[in-house]
């Protein structure tokens, strides 16, 4: 699957996150760069669970931005879904 | 058998996430009017994904979706029942036809595991007049809702606090959800701010007959639920059918009756509740 | 709940109740600000934001309903409007003690010039990724000056200063403001320069992004706000001397003397001040004459507007001139003879 325009998802209030999704050219891979509120204890956490959702839907190149206010993973989840699909 | 059921904007992760301990009974995930035009798809699978993996307790999970003259509503029911909720509540139900309608698509989108209930809220002229044959056209349909702001828009009528302009809906309503064995949960108060209009509004509403009522605002719970408590009578009724069915079980009895009356499943759940509503949990109390 | 609007800005009736938000927080409606929204409680308004090319501004929030979560619906609005109109680096302006709220929305300080404003951004750049880019180029050059000139249009005397900088220094980089609110777009005014100085072998020409007098570390020097520029002023050089200067390895900057503008004069007064307590020179640079006047690109503009190009054979170098003539620069000179600006 290929993201084939910028897209967003989600907000800046708390408890949620913003994703916001660039394509990247085939074979760029994944750029992600993640900044949450709770970076230290979980950064890697979020990390993992954003890949997931990306494999699952089988993207292999964009560029992602991540703003975390603190949600739970299936709210992290949710979001970057809903960015894929807007971008498909 | 819900007492308190409140809505919760559907693309909100903080309410969503925190739906569970309001203090409501029920859950309603709102889908429709909390949702802007554009972020539909986004709530959607929010919601889905927090029924999946958020521990709401005993809540009921609901969640109202869009109404089938919405062009997305399918994939409303698609995405939602992944999650697996208690029920849908479906908003401007006035057919037949719009009830069965749904029950395809979900018969569709479902595991064939369990499944989902369907809660009408009536909130046009016409549902009003068809409700009964609307309730009793799906084994599905367990509470129904009333939704006095739509109805009072479609009627033409003032919405006042007062509420003679909803006296005729809240009892064509009431009487026809107990003659087909249904629910009935009355309008929420939308002041937010007016406590003791919804003291008086409550008040009504369970005069009338209504199980419950539905809400806006975390804050109206705790009134809701107190003025729903049941009542001394009541709560010693209820003990009197437990006590009754725990003496019928010992000894091997299968049909018990109190004062000259059967007691059947749905008149021990109703006990349980009733128990459980007044603080007194498992019902196992002499 | 509270709920979101876009307001007309046309209409008073509107903009007067954002306006007296905005007073009763010690702040003002921004200029130009053509994206306004405004949160509502029922039918009082209790918030406001807008956005101002890729600067978030007048964010205000009724002091009763504070602390309520209404700035993260407010900023959400602003960043989601900029993002869909392909703005994906944004900033803010706000005062030191507001620093921490932005903060907590994943804003980044940039720099604070105290105790008046910091600066935040937020996005897909960063004041980090463009350092990094700045020391991938500085990695195989050794300590230098720079001048830092926004060239509308590239003449006599900015060839003449950068010469005189090259000359002196072991390398120098010409960084050319990016900002495109100049009558000759940046595209047009980085190449002329990079024409007229491709004789020197010590030099790079680098745009100055986001960072170097631009919209958001500098506004009023496109608004000329000249009550602004002081502090503006101020907080362009905190970004150059902690953040570009070390990245670049510069000890030395070049400024051109500045007879005319109020602004320009009172950037290099700052920088005057401020430059040598960290461990920058400061080389101000006498304008060069011509004709018993300085040569000056807003003098140049003045010649084009009437249309006599010839008169400014003396002013401008080759690569500037056969540019003007040239067919690429007719839509630009049609804008220099229908502005009233002097920019």
């Amino acid at each position: 699957m290929k993201i084939l325009r910028q897209t967003r998802a989600g907000s800046l209030e708390s408890n949620d996150l913003m994703v916001v999704m660039k394509p990247l050219g085939d074979r760029e891979g994944i750029k992600l760069e993640i900044n949450s509120i709770v970076q230290n204890q979980y950064g890697d956490r979020i990390r993992e669970v954003v890949t997931e959702v990306l494999k699952r839907n089988g993207i292999m190149d964009a560029y992602i931005m991540i703003q975390d206010r603190g949600a739970l993973d299936c709210t992290i989840k949710a979001r970057v879904e809903t960015a894929i699909k807007r971008g498909l | 058998m819900p007492t308190t059921m409140i809505f919760v904007p559907g693309n909100n992760p903080a309410m969503v996430q925190n739906a569970g301990i309001l203090g409501a009974d029920s859950i309603i995930f709102d889908l429709e009017d909390a949702v802007s035009p554009d972020e539909k798809d986004a709530a959607r699978i929010l919601v889905r994904n927090a029924l999946r993996s958020v521990d709401y307790g005993s809540c009921e999970r609901t969640v109202r979706i869009n109404s089938v003259d919405h062009p997305k509503w399918k994939e409303d029911i698609a995405e939602i029942a992944k999650g697996n909720p208690d029920s849908i509540v479906l908003p401007k139900a006035q057919r037949m036809e719009t009830v069965e309608m749904v029950q395809g698509a979900l018969e569709e989108a479902e595991d064939g595991q369990r499944s989902i209930g369907i809660i009408p809220l009536i909130e046009t002229a016409e549902g009003v007049e068809r409700v009964f044959e609307i309730l009793c056209c799906s084994p599905r349909i367990k509470t129904v809702i009333f939704g006095a702001e739509d109805y009072t828009a479609d009627i033409g009528a003032k919405r006042t606090k007062e509420g003679s302009e909803i006296l005729y809906a809240r009892c064509r309503i009431l009487n026809a959800a107990v003659a087909a064995g249904v629910e009935a949960i009355d309008t929420p108060f939308t002041d937010v701010n007016d406590m003791e209009g919804l003291k008086e509004d409550v008040k009504v509403a369970k005069s009338l007959g209504f199980r419950g009522k539905a809400l806006i605002s975390p804050r109206h719970c705790k009134i809701a639920m107190e003025i729903f408590a049941p009542s001394g009578e009541e709560i010693e009724y209820a003990l009197k059918v437990i006590k009754t069915i725990n003496q019928a079980e010992k000894e091997g009895k299968g049909v018990v009756a109190l004062d000259g009356k059967m007691i059947d499943a749905p008149i021990v759940a109703r006990a349980r509740k009733v128990l459980k509503l007044a603080g007194m949990e498992g019902g196992n109390h002499e | 709940m509270f709920d979101t609007r876009i307001i007309d800005t046309a209409s008073t009736k509107e903009m007067n109740c954002i306006k007296d938000l905005l007073n009763s927080q010690g702040l003002y409606l921004p200029a130009g600000a053509q994206y306004v929204i405004a949160v509502y409680n029922g039918s009082r308004l209790v918030g406001t934001g807008a956005l101002v090319g890729k600067i978030l501004q007048g964010i205000a929030v009724d002091s009763e309903f504070q602390g309520e979560g209404i700035s993260a619906i407010i900023v959400t609005d602003l960043v989601n409007k900029a993002l869909e109109i392909g703005r994906n680096h944004l900033f803010i302006f706000t005062k030191p003690k507001s620093s921490s709220l932005f903060q907590a929305l994943g804003f980044k300080p940039v720099a604070a010039s105290k105790p008046d404003v910091v600066l935040l951004e937020w996005g897909t750049q960063s004041i980090e990724k463009f350092k990094s880019g700045l020391r991938q180029i500085s990695r195989d050059k050794p300590e230098a000056s720079c001048i830092v000139v926004n060239c509308n249009p590239f003449s006599l005397g900015h060839k003449y200063i950068i010469e005189k900088a090259s000359y002196e220094s072991r390398w120098l980089y010409v960084i050319v403001v990016q900002e495109d609110k100049s009558l000759f777009p940046y595209e047009a005014r980085i190449k002329l320069v990079a024409k007229g100085i491709g004789h020197l072998e010590n030099v790079t020409v680098i745009p100055g992004g986001d960072y170097i007098i631009s919209a958001a570390t500098f506004p009023s020097y496109f608004t000329r706000e000249a009550d602004l520029a002081r502090v503006h002023a101020s907080l362009d050089i905190e970004v150059f001397t902690t953040h570009i200067a070390p990245a670049l390895k510069i000890n030395r900057r070049y400024v051109g003397e500045e007879p005319y503008c109020e602004v320009t004069n009172l950037y290099n007064m700052v920088m005057k001040n401020r430059l040598p307590k960290k461990g920058i020179q400061l080389i101000e640079v006498p304008r060069v004459e011509n004709n018993g006047r300085p040569i000056s690109a807003s003098f140049i503009r003045e010649k084009i507007k009437a249309g006599e190009i010839d008169h400014i054979t003396e002013l401008v170098p080759k690569s500037t001139l056969s540019y003007l003539k040239s067919s690429q620069a007719r839509e630009v000179i049609e804008r220099i003879v229908n502005s009233s600006s002097r920019h």
